[in-house]
């Protein structure tokens, strides 16, 4: 009995600060993106030709970890098959803020735009699922602003 | 050539996500796929622990006894009927409803007596029957006392106890499987043995093999009846803290009492009858111990 009122706790907590969480990352992923329109991040292995720029690396990496509900939703869905639905907010929002902290490398550089660029994804640690996403490309930046 | 960014489309990627209603239709699903396995686990785990050879038993209590001495703890099978008047009354009973029930002297049943205060007396693994001052103290007559050694011997020739412990067995088995449960209820055998609980369909079982050795031993089933209507006055008088798991696991009084009656009219057997009196001094070998 005591184990059931704590684990029903425990999945309360995990959707209430989870979606809590959720809410707060996506308006905040959305606010910045538009800021960061300006600086394109371009997946085309081939920069512009003709032009002069400084090439560097940048990465933008974030952590992400998954609440108790979610999880708990999830091994739910691991026993019948289907979407994990309630993962898929996770590696979106993971992605994107991965996105958002590469763009903010590049621009923090001078770079105009960010060419090559790819993600990555892994999981970390045990228990509850964390996951890193990870962003990377090459910033390219003008040479007159150096 | 141009090169643009946008924000990416809103919901792309995570579409109609409804939280709480996928969460509430998996748990419904889960939990239909647990009571569907549970039962499937119990019939299947049961039906092996019918095949169980009785002589398993045998070994497997005389192993607690001897892990219990070894360890300190006092062993569930050392509580032997200490008062002789006591001892001998008991097993003659007994002995008229082995007979009646045609028990293989293969299948020893052991007869044991605690002087708790406890409304209880219970059947396990190895043909241990236990009896608790408590219950034998609101006996009224020995039709009533036969009824209930009729009944926990009927639980070990029927084998109620291998089939308990089978299908429990393999609940914890199917539980520690998916990783809802610990691997120590696999190996709390000892637990298992002192506090088997049967289902309901066992003891409606029980209850009707009872009646056929009450018939045979006193000619009608007088009497049997008295038993249930004991708990139904106990339950009554508000002492339900003293029900151990025999009347809590059992089947209602009042469709206990009924089915003695339907039995009794299948089979043309008179409900009233001689009742035969508890002997003089009972309730103080009771005291003893
Ligand atoms: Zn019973």
């Amino acid at each position: 009995m005591t184990q059931l009122a704590i684990f029903a706790v425990l999945l309360l907590l995990g959707y209430g600060f989870g979606q809590l969480a959720e809410r707060r990352h996506y308006r905040s992923i959305k606010k910045r993106e538009q800021e960061m329109t300006a600086l394109p991040a371009i997946a085309s292995r081939h920069p512009p030709s003709g032009e002069y720029y400084q090439q560097r690396l940048v990465i933008g990496s974030v952590v992400v970890a998954s609440d108790y509900f979610k999880s708990f939703v999830a091994n739910l869905v691991n026993v019948f098959g289907g979407r994990i639905k309630s993962y898929e907010p996770l590696l979106d929002r993971g992605r994107r803020e991965a996105m958002l902290r590469l763009k903010q490398a590049a621009k923090s550089q001078g770079a105009n735009i960010v060419f090559n660029v790819k993600y990555e994804t892994s999981r970390i640690g045990g228990g509850i699922t964390t996951i890193e996403v990870l962003a990377y490309g090459t910033a390219l930046i003008p040479l007159e602003s150096e | 050539m141009q090169y643009e960014d946008r924000a990416p489309e809103d919901n792309l990627n995570t579409p109609d996500h409804h939280p709480v209603r996928e969460f509430l239709k998996l748990a419904v699903m889960a939990a239909v796929a647990v009571v569907v396995l549970g039962i499937i686990l119990n019939f299947a785990g049961s039906r092996l622990g019918a095949l169980l050879p009785f002589k398993a038993e045998l070994w497997i209590t005389e192993r607690v006894h001897k892990a219990a001495i070894e360890t300190g703890q006092q062993s569930p099978f050392e509580q032997k009927i200490v008062q002789a008047e006591l001892q001998q009354y008991l097993q003659s009973v007994a002995d008229k409803v082995a007979v009646a029930l045609e028990v293989d002297t293969s299948m020893p049943v052991t007869l044991h007596y605690s002087s708790e205060n406890v409304i209880n007396a219970f059947a396990t693994l190895g043909g241990h029957v236990y009896f608790f001052k408590g219950l034998l103290d609101l006996l009224p007559h020995e039709n009533a006392l036969a009824m209930l050694i009729a009944h926990e011997y009927s639980h070990v020739t029927l084998r109620h106890p291998a089939k308990g412990l089978g299908g429990g067995l393999a609940l914890a088995i199917g539980t520690s499987a998916v990783g809802l449960g610990s691997e120590n209820q696999l190996f709390s055998l000892g637990s298992r043995i002192t506090s088997s609980s049967f289902s309901r369909s066992m003891e409606t079982e029980a209850d009707r093999s009872a009646l056929v050795a009450v018939n045979a031993i006193y000619g009608h089933v007088g009497g049997a009846a008295a038993l249930f209507e004991l708990f139904m006055q106990q339950r009554q008088g508000g002492s339900s803290g003293q029900f151990e798991n025999f009347v809590s696991t059992h089947p209602l009084d009042q469709q206990r009492i009924a089915q003695i009656d339907r039995v009794a009219r299948d089979n043309r057997w008179s409900v009233s009858g001689q009742l035969t009196p508890l002997p003089d001094g009972f309730q103080q070998w009771l005291r003893v111990q």
